[in-house]
């Protein structure tokens, strides 16, 4: 894994540092957050930032004290950046324990041949599977934690009893979560589920079958809307549950309704999540960049009007691990909006036939597959010249990202997109202005004291304060 | 029924006591109102990064190793 060039030590360096962006000093870029009373100050390389009053930007810039609080920090928040960046390990496998799915929805990044003829898993390779999985995990883990198995999709509850078998043999083993269409969680699938505390995700597109149904039905086009109501409505009060909206130009406008409906069905967490335009099929329903965010942030404030009318969190996690990493960049929970992305470094996908994938984006694409996980073991795949294609992507190789100043909090997503749709590994994601506009709107909330209101509760517990506003 | 002084003295001070929380709140919300916006925000948090990191799937369960 190529690591990235670490700064060089002040003793070595041509200048003190005296000053910001010159010589040895640090680099400070201003941006507009679009607040009326504050700019944002990042420096990029260390994603540290500040919030300055517009009238005392020339000031705070040529303030000493400012620049010395900071230089006495800006080391170790490039350390801490770099290991974030190149020094985790994987935790966490999205499992595909079949290739079948019982829906066809417009955007699946998987092949819809792969889809509608796939294979199952067998109960005796599953097993097999985690069995393999919890070895390498229990070299690499740290102390007290438990790796990640989410079975994902294709449709994992088509191939529900080695899912569950798998589940009760290595509950002790692992923290297991199960992505799902809902469509087969019937009242005995549920209680399997939450009596061992497997996380739930359901998805599901629009707050009505009309919008809903446009992009997410069975192979006949006939949609799922009322069964996944029925679904989220059996696991109101289950603590590890959330609903994934994959956003499209279908149901970008009905957003802020999505975040009432979700609301006043008692759901915890949401991820509002934008298309991936990984298979040429979904381009049919990509969204624009600007009113895709307009809508975007139209429910986020809808989220937070929510909580403060009824004192109840419908956290959005996806601006929340954007916000996260603001506050907190190594706290962050998710792993796409960081450079290199966490595909094959923070996590990876496996495939029923126990080929091993960065991440479950690339399943179905050959040149990805990084090995198998019976045949390879993990280790070698992890090394494999087709896992480095993902994790040596790194936003200072892409040329608008490079002089990007929340390259940080953005990471250029997605490089399974950006190598199928948009011209290769160091072309950008597809929704740039997209991710730029949730940075100025989480730079708003923080200027405005509103953050907290998008986060978990607790949220920062196991962390410590490392700046802050009096030490300057 | 007649109240008893105890009785009476009690409601005085429960009284008392939500008068006092309540004029102490409208102090703190007018001297947090009347708070001029710091010229500089700035504040950072750090935490040990391994262990955990999804992509697009959140898991709220937090499951500790036994």
């Amino acid at each position: 894994m190529a690591a990235a060039r670490k700064p060089v030590p002040v003793a070595e360096a041509p200048s003190r540092g005296r000053y910001f962006n010159s010589g040895n000093g640090p680099s400070i870029v201003p941006i507009d957050i679009g607040h009326k009373e504050y700019m944002g100050l990042i420096d990029p390389d260390t994603a540290f930032w500040s919030l300055v009053k517009k009238d005392r930007l020339a000031d705070t810039l040529t303030d000493a004290r400012f620049i010395s609080a900071y230089k006495k920090k800006s080391e170790k928040f490039a350390d801490e950046m770099h290991m974030l960046r190149f020094g985790l390990k994987p935790t966490a496998v999205y499992f595909n324990s079949t290739e079948q799915c019982n829906l066809n929805c417009t955007y699946c990044y998987i092949p819809g041949d792969m889809r509608k003829n796939g294979r199952h898993m067998t109960e005796k390779e599953l097993l097999a599977a985690l069995a393999k999985l919890k070895t390498h995990f229990r070299k690499t883990m740290p102390k007290g934690r438990l790796p990640q198995i989410i079975f994902h999709g294709a449709e994992p509850m088509l191939n529900r009893k080695a899912v569950f078998r798998g589940i009760e043999k290595y509950r002790d083993d692992f923290q297991f979560g199960i992505q799902t269409n809902a469509t087969l969680l019937d009242d005995e699938a549920i209680a399997f589920l939450t009596a061992r505390d497997v996380s739930i995700g359901l998805s599901l597109d629009g707050h009505t079958a009309a919008i809903a149904d446009k992009t997410r039905t069975n192979w006949t086009g006939k949609g799922v809307f009322e069964k996944v109501e029925e679904t989220i409505d059996k696991l109101k009060g289950y603590h590890g549950f959330s609903v994934i909206c994959t956003i499209t130009s279908e149901n970008m406008r009905h957003l802020s309704s999505m975040v009432d409906y979700l609301h006043a069905r008692h759901v915890p967490t949401c991820l509002l999540n934008i298309v991936r335009c990984t298979l040429p099929p979904s381009l049919a329903v990509k969204p624009d960049d600007t009113p895709s965010a307009r809508h975007f942030l139209k429910a986020l404030d809808r989220s937070r009007e929510l909580y403060k009318k009824t004192g109840r969190k419908l956290v959005v996690a996806n601006y929340a691990n954007i916000l996260i990493s603001i506050l907190a960049p190594t706290a962050r929970r998710l792993m796409c909006d960081i450079s290199p992305c966490g595909g094959g470094r923070a996590f990876f996908a496996l495939a029923p036939n126990g080929d091993l994938f960065p991440c479950s984006e690339f399943v179905g694409l050959a040149r990805f597959n990084g090995g198998n996980l019976f045949k390879d073991g993990v280790d070698a795949v992890l090394e494999s010249e087709a896992f480095k294609m993902v994790t040596e992507r790194k936003v200072e190789d892409i040329k608008a990202c490079g002089k990007c100043a929340i390259r940080h909090f953005c990471g250029s997503p997605c490089p399974a997109e950006a190598h199928e749709t948009n011209g290769g590994m160091k072309a950008t994601g597809s929704f740039c202005e997209f991710y730029e506009e949730q940075t100025r709107h989480a730079l708003r909330a923080i200027a405005d004291g509103k953050d907290n209101d998008y986060l978990w509760d607790g949220w920062d517990k196991g962390t410590r304060t490392t700046f802050d506003t009096h030490m300057l | 029924m007649v109240k008893g002084f105890d009785e009476f003295h009690g409601e005085l001070v429960g009284t008392l006591f939500f008068w006092l929380f309540y004029l102490e709140r409208d102090l703190f919300m007018k001297k947090k109102l009347e708070t001029p916006a710091k010229d500089v925000i700035a504040s950072r948090k750090s935490c040990d990064p391994k262990g955990t990191g999804l992509s697009h799937y959140i898991l709220s369960a937090n499951k500790k190793a036994k």
